[in-house]
């Protein structure tokens, strides 16, 4: 996992668990986290504590890998993915699913990646089969020091 | 293109739409070397489907399990990303679509479907069992999806088939083909991942009211039908011209089964690009590596994140530099096999016409870790797609070779 190379992060305090845990979501409050477990839970969970933020990982039984960011105070600000099926964007997006298919659906050229570019979200998503990825993130809420290059 | 992206935006925006046009034509058509064989097939780049440039098709013949109620399917996606025949229900005849039965699944006996993920939606629709026959060899027996078959028992699209995101690509309008043929480098769709696991998003087993996430065994998922040939199954090589203006009408050149089988699709001194278990390799561009690159025949452009490029105002994901950008990257492969520099100059997507285009590209979405190399390096190379598990020259397949 990438995000356990990175310098910087692995010198900080990092909390392994084996929780069940149901997904937060986009704009959600992480300490939303909790109660019954859904049929799609994933099965193994870190937390990565940073000064600016802290990133929750997991891993379905698939081997889709999911991270959501959250802020200090518990948003969450931006979410990755990978591997070799698309997570439930639904879950992962909550309320800007909807915007991202409206998006998605307008009237646009080839085959290729999809991306929503707007000032107040950012969705990306590409792939080919046995191996899909992405991320979002809500620029406004993106903790000074943070840049999308920090989300992989 | 800059015609019909205004004539979309006036659509959108109702206003403000002046003449299109502006846009520099294309150069006639252009053909690779004639090649004959039983293992040939004709690729055509046409521009058969609005919005999807750089596209190439073949016809194959679908036919029932008994060879029975054959039909020539025309304007067929060959799809080195992908694995797999998918056809588009409405293109099938009422015989036929009777004919073909349904794939079970071998716990519950219930008839399977699929939620075929690509970069830009999904398709969905059941896996059937049929015959195909690819240019002269001899029919292959596999299961394929029907996509969108409003007369299957499935009680339509899973909810966790649509949360996985992209746009439904069910119809031809938005699929931009009347089937895809995915020939990539694997023998089975989904594959061990599937076969192992029944997250939701893939394989379904359907009752009449329900259709639940199932895990299927590779010998029941849809096959690469190249690997399901008797000779000339260990890969493919994808023959198109060159484009010397850039762009062209039309490309047409050859899909050749087989590698090193006949003296028609011989390796030659193509250098091997050994592939990883998900079909990828690294890419160098600019000082960074991209460790999750592949080569896709079904991919329209050439997709990698550079912000100094500046994105087009209609065509949307794509980028228009506002003069030609002349860019060059290697690749190399997982294990063996490291390119020279592959040059490749990007046009103005907004201002570029023609069905086969040499130099188009924009970002790729994901995490900025792929070079996804579509269609654009396929012009004027002869490429190997060699398939995993079976033997073939010059190294050990997995591999991709030019």
């Amino acid at each position: 996992m990438t995000l356990f190379d990175r310098p910087g992060i692995t010198a900080l305090a990092i909390l392994l668990s084996c929780v069940s845990f149901a997904r937060a979501e986009l704009g959600g409050k992480v300490s939303e986290i909790g109660g019954a477990a859904p049929a799609r839970l994933p099965i193994v969970r870190s937390v990565v504590h940073t000064p600016l933020y802290t990133a929750h990982a997991s891993r379905t039984g698939a081997g889709v890998q999911v991270v959501e960011y959250a802020t200090l105070s518990g948003t969450v600000f931006a979410v990755t993915w990978k591997g070799p099926l698309r997570p439930d964007l639904n879950q992962l997006l909550g309320p800007y699913f909807a915007t991202y298919l409206d998006a998605a659906g307008s009237p646009g050229m080839g085959r290729r990646p999809l991306r929503l570019q707007r000032a107040d979200l950012v969705i990306q998503s590409g792939g080919h089969m046995r191996d899909f990825s992405g991320r979002a993130w809500l620029p406004a809420l993106l903790p000074a020091g943070v840049t999308p290059e920090d989300l992989r | 293109m800059h015609t019909r992206m205004t004539m979309i935006a006036c659509l959108v925006l109702l206003a403000g739409c002046g003449g299109g046009g502006g846009g520099s034509s294309s150069s006639p058509g252009v053909t690779s070397a004639p090649v004959s064989g039983v293992n040939v097939l004709a690729v055509s780049v046409d521009g058969w489907a609005p919005r999807f440039p750089n596209q190439p098709y073949v016809s194959v013949t679908l036919c029932d399990p008994s060879g029975g109620n054959c039909q020539t399917v025309d304007h067929v996606l060959v799809d080195t990303g992908s694995v797999g025949f998918r056809v588009m229900a409405s293109v099938l005849s009422p015989a036929l679509a009777a004919a073909l039965p349904a794939q079970k699944d071998s716990g519950s006996g219930n008839p399977l479907a699929v939620c075929t993920q690509f970069a830009t939606g999904y398709t969905w629709g059941p896996v059937r069992l049929a015959q195909l026959q690819l240019g002269g060899e001899p029919a292959v027996s596999t299961p394929i999806q029907v996509i969108d078959d409003s007369a299957a028992p499935n009680p339509g699209v899973p909810v966790s088939c649509s949360n996985t995101g992209g746009i439904s690509m069910n119809g031809i309008d938005r699929f931009g083909a009347r089937a895809t043929l995915g020939i990539g480098a694997f023998r089975h769709d989904c594959g061990s991942v599937c076969a192992t696991s029944a997250d939701p998003g893939y394989y379904y087993a359907c009752t009449a009211t329900a259709c639940n996430p199932v895990a299927v065994e590779l010998r029941s998922q849809i096959q690469n039908p190249v690997a399901l040939q008797s000779t000339d199954n260990n890969g493919v090589l994808i023959d198109l011209p060159a484009l010397p203006a850039g762009s062209a009408s039309s490309a047409r050149g050859w899909l050749i089964l087989g590698i090193g089988t006949r003296p028609n699709n011989d390796l030659g001194s193509a250098q091997v690009y050994t592939l990883d278990a998900i079909g990828e390799f690294s890419t160098h561009y600019k000082g960074r590596t991209l460790n999750a690159s592949f080569i896709d025949s079904g991919s329209n452009g050439l997709f990698f994140d550079d912000t100094a490029i500046t994105l087009c105002k209609l065509s949307s994901g794509f980028y228009c530099p506002p003069s030609p950008l002349q860019l060059s990257a290697t690749i190399q492969g997982r294990t063996t096999g490291t390119s020279p520099p592959l040059l490749f100059t990007l046009g103005n997507v907004d201002a570029i016409n023609g069905a086969a285009l040499a130099g188009i590209g924009g970002p790729f979405d994901g995490l900025g870790t792929s070079f996804d190399w579509g269609l654009p390096l396929f012009y004027g190379r002869r490429i190997f797609t060699a398939i995993e598990g079976m033997g073939a020259p010059g190294g050990t397949p997995p591999y991709v070779a030019f």
